[in-house]
């Protein structure tokens, strides 16, 4: 299923916020179309290596490669740009704009009158439907994403992703926020979307979850590296022993 | 015969599926439009007012209503600019007065070209506006702490070039009348103030409703850091947001000087107050997020016809801010929250 070629490698990645060391040193990679999990305790530095990876945090020492190129992501634009998109626990969605309004929020269509853009919600209301029709989904575009049901709301958060065809998808607790049934639907949806040529890191402290879904699992404590494991030869007792530096 | 009666029948309910859909139409405008609450406040308030005095409904009084709700119409749209991205501003008076006395000084005193004077005033509200904008989002002061200075600071630039008088026609010897005071004047029958409130508050609602910046504007006040995370530089657009609060606060005071032919540094004394209870009325709270313009517009032009009926029949303008503040707490029940919390 996977390629051996990595789309994105990361190279010693160091942050601190203040006295803490959030992350020290991290370098691992991600291949394509694959679901590599990025487990460890709290503070542990997992959703800060996301926030660096989809440009909301800079790192203060460190390099980005995508597909073998060094980049500079300093911005959510930056990432956006090179088809990183992250989808967080809450989905981070503002609750008083409609689905197409999120999803295009910061890249909307529009038609410029001189310096008067103008935004064309029917296009974009059409370019969402597409999309979420093609995950054999449905929802009311024209009601706020605060008037959603959390399964719902990641259905945009996930269709967000999509619409601009991301080569490399975050997930940040995406089930944290989601019912038993909803979390059950979710798991294909990332699976297909594996299939369909994204590669994924995914966040999680469901660590059965992490099992199941992923084919790598990195494993951070107190912002380093201490084991990658093939997800398949890996128990959640161990995962957790490692997780805590009991082994 | 009884095909003439199905005939009937059938029209019958016709109608009254077209009844239905009407009542159901004018429900949802009014319950689930974002104009359909401020609107019911204007109906419902003209009705009042009209039962008390019919004189209210007369086009003189509603002409006067209109211009003296001008000024407030356009400072309000400034504020809801704010407010809609989860800020405040309470210095657009002493903006207004301010400029009213920087535009009578270089007009009057100065003898500057009228055309000149508007344009320097503007850029006056502009550069405020941007001081602000830059102090809040660069220093990280709230906009409460920072606009509150510029209200007691910017009076007090009034007081000083205005040496604490007014400023007017009779402040020069021979006397120089004001050169835009064509601004307060009529074009045909219509009073030109309302002319420019009305455009500026449809301008404004087209702008916002329709602009890339205005789903900007309202992403921020919905959730600024969902909407700095994808990429929405929030600061820039608070910085907008304060610009064109502090020129149209500026063109506000050009008009109020136009309108009182005098500059005066303690002139639009507790328009910061009105703007935003027409901001309220109007339907945006002050989260930000949601509301239009339009329905600000109809805000001030509520708090106008407050003061307006208050002296048509006749009650001591003292009663003005109760009657003001019952109303506000009457109108707020439509923004009012739900769940354990109410802050």
């Amino acid at each position: 299923m996977k390629d051996e070629k990595a789309v994105l490698k990361l190279e010693r990645i160091s942050k601190k916020f203040g006295p803490v060391q959030a992350l020290k040193d991290v370098s691992f990679s991600l291949k394509k179309q694959e679901i590599l999990g990025l487990v460890g305790d709290n503070a542990a530095g997992k959703s800060t290596l996301l926030k660096i990876v989809a440009g909301v945090y800079s790192p203060d020492k460190g390099e980005i490669y995508i597909n073998g190129e060094k980049v500079n992501i300093e911005s959510p634009l930056d990432a956006q740009r090179n088809s990183i998109e992250i989808i967080y626990q809450d989905f981070m969605l503002t609750p008083n704009l409609n689905a197409p309004a999120n999803i295009f929020l910061g890249r909307e269509i529009t038609s410029n009158w001189g310096l008067f853009k103008r935004v064309q919600r029917n296009r974009m209301r059409e370019e969402v439907q597409k999309t979420i029709q093609g995950l054999g989904l449905k929802i009311d575009l024209h009601k706020l994403v605060g008037e959603l049901s959390g399964g719902q709301r990641q259905i945009v958060a996930i269709a967000r992703a999509l619409y601009f065809q991301c080569r490399i998808m975050l997930m940040d607790e995406p089930t944290a926020a989601l019912s038993v049934a909803a979390i059950k639907d979710f798991h294909p949806r990332v699976k297909k979307a594996r299939d369909n040529g994204v590669s994924i890191i995914y966040v999680s402290h469901r660590l059965p979850e992490v099992i199941d879904i992923c084919d790598r699992i990195v494993i951070l404590r107190r912002g380093q590296v201490v084991r990658i494991v093939q997800a398949s030869e890996i128990t959640i007792e161990d995962l957790v022993e490692i997780m805590v530096g009991a082994l | 015969m009884n095909q003439n009666i199905d005939t009937k029948k059938t029209r019958l309910s016709n109608l009254s599926i077209s009844g239905n859909r009407v009542s159901r139409y004018i429900s949802k405008f009014f319950l689930k439009s974002s104009y359909g609450k401020p609107v019911m406040f204007l109906i419902i308030f003209t009705i009042i007012c009209t039962i008390i005095t019919p004189k209210f409904l007369s086009f003189a009084n509603m002409k006067a209503v209109l211009i003296s709700a001008s000024p407030l119409m356009i400072i309000a749209v400034g504020e809801a600019l704010v407010i809609l991205t989860g800020m405040i501003d309470l210095g657009v008076e002493s903006i207004a007065a301010s400029t009213g006395v920087l535009i009578a000084f270089l007009n009057i005193i100065m003898g500057v070209f009228t055309g000149v004077c508007i344009i320097v005033a503007l850029l006056y509200g502009l550069l405020i506006g941007l001081l602000v904008g830059i102090l809040v989002t660069k220093t990280r002061i709230p906009s409460f702490v920072t606009t509150l200075g510029i209200y007691w600071g910017l009076r007090g630039v009034g007081m000083l070039l205005g040496g604490g008088l007014p400023i007017s026609p009779s402040s020069v010897v021979p006397a120089r009348p004001i050169g835009f005071s064509w601004i307060a004047g009529y074009f045909g029958k219509v009073p030109i103030m309302p002319l420019i409130a009305i455009s500026i508050v449809l301008v404004f609602h087209f702008y916002v409703c329709q602009s890339q910046r205005g789903v900007h504007i309202y992403a921020t006040g919905g959730d600024e850091i969902a909407a700095k995370n994808r990429g929405v530089k929030t600061d820039r657009v608070k910085i907008f947001v304060f610009v064109m609060s502090g020129m149209l606060a500026a063109t506000a005071g050009i008009m109020m000087t136009a309108w009182l032919n005098s500059g005066y540094a303690w002139s639009a004394q507790g328009y910061s107050m009105q703007a935003i209870a027409a901001v309220v009325l109007g339907g945006i709270p002050f989260t930000g997020g949601y509301g239009t313009i339009i329905g600000v517009g109809i805000g001030a032009i509520i708090i106008a016809m407050i003061s307006d009926i208050i002296t048509l029949v006749g009650i001591s303008p003292l009663y003005n801010y109760i009657v003001t503040a019952v109303i506000m707490v009457i109108a707020g029940s439509q923004i009012k929250k739900s769940g354990e919390v109410v802050k």
